[in-house]
């Protein structure tokens, strides 16, 4: 066993010179330049104070002094002078202080945290903020051995892994190097990964940081990889963002899917942040951004079904010509849903340009005269059945 | 606070350590030594020896020692591996109920996991020894490129051994930790390159923030320091026959003496340029006539004896920094690991391929313990910086129609991962699909280690390619491998976690953690019963050392007669306790001597 030194710890600790030192060189005694002449990166605590010209008491005295002036470091900076004990159970354990921060007051100067604290600021440009982030108090009870601010982390994160680029998720820009991406990586791994979580109870969110944490390797595995990252690139030039399947695997394989990474507890997450969605949804809408509002909405209705979001949805995928079945069962199940009398008449018109679209002229006819019923006097209605009679003629 | 220690359960060594206080430290065992040899021994008695006791006697006791266990762990019957060590092994090897495989020791057959929870015990017991309590807990190494059947063989043994295990994590994973330990500041890319007693790993990693992260690993697992050994016993063995025409290998006790020889040879010519190799009498001719081998070994010719070990060493690092992404130049650290290092001809190999001398600040016979111990300290410890981010060694992937293997997870993946695949039926009305679990590199499933089976029933009757039914793979941060596989339209789910075809079924491990704890008992006992003895021993001697004092003073005295007569009455009850094995007995004799000498004490002390 090797021995203990006051002040230094473990005999067998190896120290090495710190050539970065500006030490106060007065406090130097004359007998310390020659231990730290000893001192070469292999030699031992043990074996300087064994090779040292004086007695090893003043070796090892020597030692600590050009430790505290920080002209030499040891493997391990202790925070205290720790005599380690020689054995039995002992050792005080340092009580867990929670210095659980909040992640948006984190600019303050880096102190020593416990795991499990929220470490990294807010991400920016998120579509919802934060502060401003609709959460389910009902999430937040659960008796579970994570800080709140940490809870909240978690939800925010995975709440956003498939509506921020995977730029935006490691907060870097687009042209970031591999080295930045790769320590935006390792902070969200020190986040997220399940070990810093090693045997606390963590009821639904166990799944939650496994998911974020999962996501976050995978897009690290994109980013990192030059072909999968412009592949990437490419695909969030066409306004997806993380919904994004890894090339190189088959195009029948959902790896990385977020639909299926995803369904464990989208559905015991109801509606958080789902207003502040459909409205940015709508936002987009206005703006012609169809494919973005399309990404909100949906996300919405995975987390629980809602008729006008539905509406919103396949008017999306209208515009965009695309997926025109979904849209139909989407327009469908909204009216069955029950909705007022306003929301009923863009469902049935949205329904009636489907039908027209893929042919079905005869039944976008009947539906755009069922809207009539409703409202007679809309006049945009009006004009569809007019148009479409003509056609027909 | 918990107390965990970090287990590095090596081929020839065993080295256990725990973080005290912050500093990660190696614990030594009873005889003083750092690491204690990997190796098991069972008596004529049944009574068992681990470590340097074992080593001991294992010259006149080869059928019953058993060396390199960790060769055969997670091992079918039949595989090259297993083929080699019967071959090569003075043990009987028998064949399990799983096709795995068991060793005959005595008149009781072990399972692998057995033997080696018999040295996991030992370097518990060591821990305990040191700390001054129970130990429960403990993050195990294994080489980097054990498949799962390997690490869940190595998780049983713990069991078996009453072990919580923590984490089984990699050999060069943990070397890296113990390296990076209080320089979380610092930013490299390290290769770690761990030619041990039984198997060779290296691995790429980089580290940065307290974080590492596993780039690449590759290895294997049949590439040592035994088959350096095997290559000196080869050329002595083949040097014996041309002299002589004696085979030595059918003589197991001269094969075990080379053993020793070779290693010893071995070692001497990391610091010398020649050694002698010399073993008297190691043959014995009918008529009487004793055999002698001596020979001097150079470097030089042991060098060239196992050149073509080394260079298949940098092959794999080749290989290793290939899938990492990196070029030679772009590795900042070389650390060597493993007791094989030592050797100039390795360093030099691998100096001359990084182009730079590799570090010389860890030890390698330490260093994975350590780094066992960082890694259980950092589960465990709220305050721990350190975070690693391991990957998984092996493809992982689903037999397909037609031999072939759909792989769904990488190697070199980080873990935990989990990923999906959507397969669909392939005959006209098919009801059930059976999923086979493979890892490995193949594209053949059955050249792959077959993981586990399972089958889904149930599905819709359909035309072939109509039925869809998704499999999700999950490797967990453990490096533990679940499956799960539902039918799309219904919803209808099925998981399994994988156990290895050739491991221990639960009802086995359950009964073998009874049984070893039944040995606890007994050996426990035993303790007590030499204790004892040497107690009544020092009371014989004791009350001898007064008795001609007291004779002396008592002699015509009715009442000292008496208490003479009674004194050598249970002198003599006392030696013949001590010959005998009943703990009860002994414990009487013992109390009824302690009673004679305060009697005699007292009457000496009247006297003076």
């Amino acid at each position: 066993m090797a021995r203990q030194y006051e002040n230094l710890g473990s005999g067998d600790l190896v120290p090495t010179v710190n050539r970065n030192a500006t030490p106060d060189v007065s406090r130097v005694q004359p007998g310390d330049w020659s231990v730290l002449g000893l001192v070469d990166g292999r030699r031992s605590l043990e074996a300087i104070c064994a090779a040292a010209v004086m007695a090893e008491a003043d070796a090892a005295r020597s030692l600590a002094r050009l430790l505290s002036l920080g002209m030499i470091h040891l493997p391990r900076p202790l925070a205290t002078p720790v005599t380690v004990p020689s054995s039995g159970p002992s050792s005080i354990r340092p009580s867990r202080a929670s210095v659980a921060r909040d992640g948006r007051k984190s600019s303050e100067k880096e102190v020593k945290v416990n795991k499990g604290a929220v470490r990294l600021d807010a991400p920016t440009g998120w579509p919802v903020p934060l502060d401003r982030f609709a959460f389910d108090p009902a999430s937040l009870t659960e008796p579970v051995d994570i800080p709140e601010a940490k809870q909240r982390q978690i939800i925010y994160y995975h709440h956003h892994l498939q509506l921020v680029s995977y730029y935006d998720l490691f907060q870097v820009p687009r042209d970031a190097d591999v080295r930045t991406i790769r320590h935006a990586y390792f902070k969200l791994s020190k986040e997220f990964h399940p070990d810093q979580f090693f045997r606390r109870s963590l009821g639904s969110f166990e799944l939650r940081i496994s998911e974020v944490f999962k996501w976050v390797s995978g897009a690290y595995m994109v980013l990192s990889d030059n072909d999968k990252r412009k592949a990437y690139d490419a695909v969030i030039a066409r306004g997806h963002a993380g919904d994004w399947a890894v090339p190189k695997l088959s195009a029948s394989s959902s790896a990385n899917d977020p639909t299926t990474a995803m369904r464990g507890v989208s559905a015991q997450m109801p509606a958080i942040g789902s207003q502040e969605l459909c409205q940015q949804g709508e936002r987009k809408l206005e703006e012609g951004d169809f494919p973005g509002a399309l990404r909100l909405f949906e996300t919405v209705l995975k987390s629980a079904f809602d008729g006008r979001t539905a509406i919103l949805a396949a008017q999306c995928l209208v515009e965009m010509n695309s997926k025109l079945d979904v849209a139909d069962s989407y327009c469908r199940r909204a009216i069955k849903a029950g909705l007022d009398m306003r929301d009923k008449l863009a469902a049935y018109i949205v329904l009636a340009r489907i039908l027209e679209r893929v042919g079905r002229t005869d039944d976008a006819m009947k539906v755009f005269l069922q809207a009539r019923r409703l409202d007679p006097d809309n006049p945009a209605i009006r004009a569809h059945v007019d148009r479409l009679a003509q056609t027909r003629s | 606070m918990e107390r965990v220690i970090g287990i590095d359960l090596g081929t020839t060594n065993c080295c256990v350590a725990i973080v005290e206080g912050g500093v990660p430290k190696v614990i030594p065992n009873k005889g003083g030594y750092k690491t204690t040899p990997s190796i098991v021994g069972i008596s004529d008695s049944g009574r068992r020896f681990v470590g340097q006791m074992a080593k001991r006697q294992a010259i006149t006791n080869a059928r019953h020692t058993v060396y390199a266990a960790k060769r055969l762990i997670g091992r079918k019957w039949g595989s090259p591996e297993v083929e080699h060590s019967l071959e090569t092994s003075p043990y009987e090897l028998v064949r399990g109920p799983h096709d795995d495989v068991r060793i005959k020791l005595r008149d009781k057959v072990y399972s692998i996991p057995e033997i080696s929870s018999i040295i996991l015990q030992e370097m518990r017991m060591v821990a305990e020894d040191y700390v001054g309590c129970e130990i429960s807990e403990a993050v195990v190494t294994v080489p980097a490129y054990f498949n799962d059947a390997q690490r869940q063989a190595t998780k049983d043994a713990g069991r078996i051994a009453g072990l919580d295990v923590l984490r089984i994590i990699n050999e060069p994973t943990a070397a890296a930790l113990a390296y990076g330990y209080g320089r979380e500041d610092l930013e490299a890319r390290i290769a770690i390159f761990d030619l041990g007693g039984g198997t060779f790993d290296v691995s790429i990693l980089e580290m940065n923030q307290g974080v590492f992260d596993v780039l690449s690993t590759g290895g294997d697992t049949y590439l040592g320091g035994e088959d350096f050994d095997a290559r000196i016993i080869e050329w002595l063995v083949y040097e014996f026959a041309s002299e002589f025409g004696v085979d030595l290998r059918r003589d197991e006790m001269a094969l075990q003496r080379m053993k020793d020889a070779a290693e010893k040879a071995k070692c001497e010519l990391s610091a010398v340029q020649e050694t002698e190799i010399n073993l008297p009498f190691i043959f014995t001719l009918e008529d009487g006539e004793a055999l002698h081998l001596q020979r001097t070994l150079t470097r030089d010719k042991l060098e060239e004896l196992v050149e073509d070990l080394v260079h298949r060493t940098i092959k794999i690092c080749d290989q290793t920094l290939k899938e990492a992404g990196l070029a030679v130049d772009e590795i900042d650290e070389v650390i060597l690991v493993g007791g094989m290092t030592r050797m100039p001809r390795v360093q030099q190999v691998v100096a001359e391929y990084f182009g730079r001398e590799p570090s010389k600040n860890v030890h390698p016979d330490e260093v994975v313990g350590l780094g066992a111990a960082i890694q259980a300290h950092a589960l465990v410890d709220e305050e721990a910086e350190i975070l690693l981010l391991d990957v998984t060694p092996h493809d992982l992937g689903i037999g397909v129609y037609g031999g072939g293997v759909q792989v769904l997870i990488e190697r070199n993946s980080t873990v935990p991962i989990s990923r999906s695949h959507i397969f669909t039926t392939v005959k006209e009305s098919q009801t059930s699909v059976k999923i086979l679990v493979v890892q490995g590199e193949s594209d053949r499933a059955h050249e792959n280690d077959l993981l586990g089976e399972f089958i889904l029933t149930g599905l819709r009757r359909a035309p072939a390619g109509e039925v869809e039914i998704e499999v999700t793979f999950e490797i967990s941060a453990d490096g533990i491998v679940s499956v799960s596989a539902r039918d799309l339209e219904t919803g209808m789910a099925q998981t399994i976690t994988v156990t290895a075809t050739s491991g221990l079924e639960e009802d086995e491990i359950l009964a073998m953690i009874e049984e070893n704890q039944d040995y606890l008992v007994e050996a426990k006992q035993s303790e007590e019963f030499e204790n004892q003895r040497a107690e009544v021993r020092r009371g014989i001697r004791e009350v001898e050392r007064l008795l001609p004092t007291v004779r002396e003073v008592m002699a015509g005295s009715t009442l000292g007669k008496d208490a003479l007569r009674k004194a050598e009455d249970a002198l003599e009850r006392a030696k013949e306790a001590i010959e005998g094995r009943n703990l009860e007995h002994l414990i009487s004799t013992g109390e009824a001597l302690s009673r004679t000498y305060t009697v005699f004490q007292g009457i000496v002390d009247r006297m003076q």
